[in-house]
């Protein structure tokens, strides 16, 4: 385990502020790039050293740029400059004339419904401001006053918003489908949920450029002209609205269950939605708890576990053949653990190295399962997913690509993952049983893309530089 | 049915690569229709109709940046089931038109265009390079099995689903379970349905011999000679043995005080004996030749006559010219063929001599003691030359050893088949030496009774031994030879060559890769790239040795579907071209670009990987100098593990694949192995677990 430089490192990246459950996402664009640039300077960020002690905080403040940011500050040339190739390009680049749809969106599955082209920000919608710097500030009650409070005129910060996505934690930590959510995360240091277990340690450098990663290489750093150490302590952010179709998925699940005796009905439904997870609602995994029965309500919670019962868990040893957690299920997909190829060790090797930090935050009230009709449920919900890492390419884009949306995961011939992946003809997803395998058809499109962009979050040292920068 | 492939390069006319490019994209590339997820093939080159063909591959190999620039050439790659000549002639009569239209660009091409076919099929075939190393990632499966089998996993697939809507809450037993599914199988179709026959399928699929038998092979090879080489070590450590075979080889007389001089000094007087071996066996034979001197002047005899004759083979190959015709032409074919027949009479000689003489020096001796000394031998001189054969047969069928455009590889190919015979003469002689002069020294030994066994292995051990020692005392002085050259390598390249991290930071015009992953590419992808080879010419000797052994691996060990631990693989190609100044590499692989080259990174292949590509280099635009491959460690460490440099020197080496085929684009590698795996599961005795296992994979 490197020592990190924490006071340099924005916080965000030790952690995800649980106990500051209001967000505000904010997306600004520049105005004025000296006035920009000297705003940046001013913001009281909150440090990875700051994030380590909670009690005093209230809020907490931490910023990213684009490519275009920081071109429109000023301080980005236009060649690459060790920034990687899909930062520059943005996460939803422009089409070459005579494409339907840019290589990134076809390789993300930004297709159909989740396309750019309806974007409501970050996107290639008509009208679409391009993002800059994006200001995430999280606060113990009101996150949107907060935000008033950093931000100003527009005459006089230099920068305008374009939009506030604002956001919320439960005290529960579930997501709006009703599952926990946030439970199997990467540890840099030995610090936080989950982290005695050494299958979550992961090198530094797989989150933190300027730190050996997994294969003991240092990744490559963004430089500027007169600064070769800009990229330390920084890492790429990407951010992506979700949006749940909540009510969609309660009605696959019933019109999956028809048929059923109605008691027995409500536990397919729940065994169905926990297969196609892969962890029950509470956040026993499958593969340890098969049958609903072990799994009692006073599971519950799992803040103080320190992980052993939620996600000390291989599938090599104990559920090779996916009878407990289906092949293709959401976890299983979005971190195959060793599960891989036919040598467990290479496979949990393999990978680690494509591990994201994830930092999301709901948006949107609870849908309300008990009264299916309460105006509530007709307003929008979903998920502001957040993740971090030092290699967009090798790390979110090859999960997205090689794991979620693969027809081919794992030897399975045609299915991508149930929840988040493409949907495209008739999706389906096989949920191995003995002695024949449940064919869960006609799935539909849960969750919808809806805006999505690729950040750099520098270290603190690199934003006084971009404001020191004359441009 | 065997895949093959076919790799035609040709150069294309100064000034037209634009043109070429150009109409390629717009009138060759089929067209990706979404909604139904196939291709659509264009009028003028309907892929489609070949039904030989697994995948093509239509690209402009140019280069930009770098001194001495390689004529920009037209790659055609295609990958086929059977014979190319059948190939060739389909994708005449078929895609004619479009052949016309692409190769009216190239040098060379027949000004009558397909019109006079068999001139077309000459150019093309003339300009086939035939690859260095060529691995198949589900070897013997044709395109009919292919598609076949993902019918019948999918026909499988609704018997269960039907199975399992019949049987909702019923258990029902395995065994019924595989009933039905083999019923299904067996079902002749309904009335209406054209594809549901999958009669074919209880049939047992046609494996290649390689395929079944390769790695069983190179065990047995590898056992016997080890069993050899342990043989010698139990010989070598039994003192009394080893005194017995020592003091034996002293002609004319057992004992010569050898005995004694090994009783003092047992480890020593070995080693001197042991050197002393190759010059004693010289000795032999030279009072072998003088003593019986007749038997030697015929036999010298015999093979100069067929070395005249081969000789005389080889100069009618060379000037004969292709096409040609006339009197000259007959004449020089009517000689070719005497030397050939001449070469038979004289190796007839040369055999039946060796076998009458063998036999007139002590006939009952020789059948009762030196049999298994002449097996031994005969094994020992078969297993050190049977490499250096094979690198020769394989140089052989390489016309690409020398690879440029044109007729010019004909002399090559003669010269090197010339070669390779006078080595096989070669070794028949030295084995036939060996074995009479082994003959002819116990001849004249005495046989104390109970030396019997002693004899039968000496000759065998003795020859070995001679062999080892020398092998070790040239291997001593060759590695030391080598690892100046490595130094001197590594020197030449780190003031020549820039690091490969720089590549990181320049642009790459990505229009090069914009058909991977989506469209067609969503499943199978396909990757070229061309990369220049050091200089040196014993870098390029080594460059084919190397790209032999790795061959030689995915020939007979690589045949289950895996290179390594990497499964995602159709079809790879290395190709050296440009008369040893390029190395060409084609791969057509499943899942994506980052993907793939990430499991070849993370597994045990990247040895071989970078064995390979450590002796390349290559001009980026933005970059002065050149930029050598990631450094490696001892040509097999490190290297391509250094995971940014080296995709980013794979993407700055890297072409655009312009037209690109393939005749089952939905279905990967793995899925083609697993295909099969149910379909041979399927019709044979399976118990329980392996029932589970079939079921559960039919998905």
């Amino acid at each position: 385990m490197e020592q990190v430089e924490w006071s340099d490192v924005q916080g965000i990246v030790r952690r995800g502020f649980g106990w500051l459950p209001q967000s505000a996402f904010v997306l600004l664009s520049v105005a004025d790039p000296a006035k920009a640039r000297h705003w940046l300077s001013r913001l009281p960020l909150t440090s990875g050293a700051d994030a380590g002690n909670r009690d005093a905080m209230t809020v907490a403040v931490n910023v990213a740029v684009t490519f275009a940011g920081l071109q429109a500050l000023g301080v980005g040339g236009t060649s690459p400059d060790g920034f990687s190739r899909e930062f520059c390009e943005g996460i939803a680049p422009p089409l070459h004339p005579g494409d339907q749809v840019s290589r990134r969106s076809s390789m993300l599955g930004d297709v159909g419904p989740n396309d750019p082209h309806g974007w409501r920000w970050g996107g290639l919608a008509t009208g679409t401001a391009p993002v800059h710097i994006l200001l995430l500030v999280f606060s113990a009650s009101d996150a949107s006053s907060d935000v008033d409070l950093l931000t100003g005129p527009e005459d006089q910060t230099g920068v305008a918003q374009i939009e506030r996505l604002l956001g919320w934690l439960p005290e529960d930590k579930t997501e709006h489908f009703g599952f926990r959510d946030g439970l199997s995360q990467p540890s840099i240091t030995g610090e936080g949920a989950g982290s005695p277990l050494h299958l979550h340690q992961t090198a530094t450098g797989e989150f933190l450029i300027g730190y050996r990663n997994e294969r003991g290489n240092l990744p490559v750093s963004p430089r500027l002209s007169h600064d070769p150490e800009f990229g330390r302590n920084g890492t790429y952010l990407v951010l992506r609205e979700l949006e749940q179709n909540v009510a969609a998925f309660e009605s696959w699940l019933d019109n999956a269950a028809t048929g059923h005796a109605p008691r027995a009905g409500m536990a397919y439904r729940e065994w169905l939605a926990a297969k196609m997870i892969g962890r029950w609602r509470n956040g026993a995994p499958l593969t340890r708890y098969p049958d609903h029965d072990q799994v009692s309500d006073d599971f519950g919670l799992f803040d103080a576990d320190d992980g052993t019962r939620s996600n000390d868990f291989f599938y090599h040893a104990e559920d090779r053949e996916g009878f407990r957690c289906p092949i293709g299920s959401h976890i299983r997909r979005a971190w195959p653990r060793d599960a891989l190829g036919s040598d467990p060790e290479r496979a949990l090797q393999q990978a680690r190295l494509h591990r994201l930090l994830r930092r999301g935050r709901l948006f949107g009230p609870l849908y309300d399962r008990d009264n299916r009709d309460a105006p509530v449920n007709a307003k929008r919900r979903g998920l502001y997913f957040a993740c971090m890492n030092a290699d967009i390419a090798s790390q979110f884009e090859s999960v997205q690509h090689n794991w979620i949306n693969n027809p081919k995961f794992s030897g399975l011939a045609d299915e991508r993952d149930p929840l988040i992946g493409e949907r495209a003809g008739d999706s389906c997803m096989t949920v191995q049983q003995s002695p024949v395998n449940l064919r869960l058809r006609q799935l539909d499109q849960f969750v919808v893309t809806c805006g999505g962009g690729y950040f750099f979050l520098p270290g603190l040292r690199a934003i006084q530089r971009i404001a020191a920068s004359n441009g | 049915m065997q895949q093959r492939g076919l790799v035609i390069l040709t150069p294309i006319k100064p000034g037209q690569v634009d043109v070429l490019r150009q109409l390629l994209r717009s009138r060759i590339d089929p067209i990706w229709d979404a909604q139904t997820g196939q291709q659509i093939c264009r009028a003028g080159m309907p892929f489609d109709r070949l039904h030989m063909l697994h995948f093509a591959c239509i690209a402009v190999l140019d280069e930009d940046g770098g001194d001495a620039p390689m004529d920009p050439c037209l790659l055609f790659e295609a990958t086929i089931d059977g014979a190319k000549g059948d190939f060739l002639d389909e994708l005449i009569t078929l895609c004619g038109p479009g052949l016309d239209l692409i190769y009216s660009h190239c040098e060379g091409y027949p000004a009558s265009g397909v019109a006079l076919p068999h001139l077309v099929k000459s150019y093309l075939g003339g300009h086939d390079v035939v690859p260095s190393i060529q691995y198949q990632g589900h070897p013997g499966r044709t395109i009919s099995e292919i598609r076949g089998e993902d019918g019948l996993r999918l026909k499988l697939l609704k018997t269960l689903e039907g199975i399992r809507q019949q049987t909702a809450d019923l258990p029902i037993t395995r065994t019924e379970i595989l009933h039905r599914l083999r019923r299904a199988v067996i079902a002749p179709p309904e009335d209406g349905e054209t594809d549901g026959d999958t009669r074919w399928a209880t049939e047992k699929r046609a494996e290649p011999i390689k395929t079944r038998w390769g790695r069983i092979l190179v065990v047995l090879a590898a056992a016997a000679f080890g069993l050899l080489v342990a043989g010698v070590g139990i010989w070598v450590s039994a003192p009394n043995a080893a005194e017995y075979f020592l003091c034996m080889n002293q002609p004319l007389g057992p004992d010569t005080g050898c005995r004694a001089a090994f009783a003092n000094n047992g480890a020593g007087t070995v080693l001197v004996a042991m050197s002393a071996w190759p010059f004693q066996w010289g000795g032999w034979l030279l009072s072998l030749i003088a003593e019986e001197g007749e038997l030697f002047w015929t036999a010298a005899a015999a093979v100069a006559s067929w070395l005249t004759a081969r000789g005389l083979q080889y100069l009618c190959e060379t000037q004969t010219k292709p096409g040609n015709a006339g009197t000259g032409w007959l004449l020089l074919q009517a000689a070719r063929w005497a030397a050939v027949g001449l070469r038979a009479m004289a190796l007839v000689a040369i055999i039946g001599f060796g076998l009458t003489n063998l036999g007139s020096v002590q006939i009952p001796n020789w059948i009762a003691y030196n049999l298994a000394g002449a097996v031994l031998t005969g094994a020992l001189v078969l297993l050190v030359g049977l490499p250096a054969l094979l690198f020769l047969r394989y140089i052989r069928t390489m016309p690409s050893l020398d690879s440029s455009f044109g007729h010019a590889t004909a002399a090559r190919r003669a010269w090197l088949s010339l070669a390779s015979d006078t080595l096989w003469l070669v070794m028949a002689i030295l084995t036939w030496l060996l074995l009479v002069a082994a003959n002819w020294v116990t001849g004249y030994a005495s046989h104390p009774p109970g030396m019997v066994f002693m004899t039968l292995v000496t000759w065998g051990v003795s020859g070995t031994l001679s062999v080892l020692f020398l092998l070790a005392l040239a291997s001593a002085a060759v590695v030391l030879w080598l690892l100046s050259i490595g130094v001197r390598e590594q020197l030449f390249d780190n003031r020549s060559f820039e690091d490969a991290t720089v590549l990181t930071d320049v642009a790459v015009d990505a229009s090069r890769f914009a058909r991977e992953g989506h469209g067609v590419n969503k499943v199978q992808n396909h990757l070229i790239s061309v990369s220049r080879i050091k200089p040196g010419r014993l870098r390029l000797l080594r460059l084919r040795f190397v790209t032999f052994v790795v061959n030689q691996m995915c020939v007979w060990w690589f045949t289950r579907g895996e290179l390594g631990d990497v499964r995602d693989i159709h079809f790879l190609r290395w190709i050296i071209i440009d008369r040893g100044r390029r190395l060409l590499f084609l791969d057509t692989y499943q899942g994506s670009w980052s993907g793939y080259l990430d499991a070849f990174i993370d597994s045990g292949s990247v040895h071989g990987l970078n064995a390979i590509w450590s002796h390349t280099y290559q001009y980026v635009r933005g970059v002065p100098r050149p930029v050598g491959f990631p450094r490696t460690e001892c040509m097999l460490l490190k290297g391509a593990r250094d995971e940014r440099p080296f995709k980013a020197a794979v993407r700055a080496s890297q072409k655009e694949t312009t037209v690109w085929y393939s005749a089952y684009p939905g279905i990967g590698g793995v899925n083609i192995i697993t295909n099969s795996r149910i379909r041979d599961d399927l019709f044979r005795p399976l118990d329980t677990a392996e029932t589970d296992r079939l079921i559960s994979t039919i998905r």
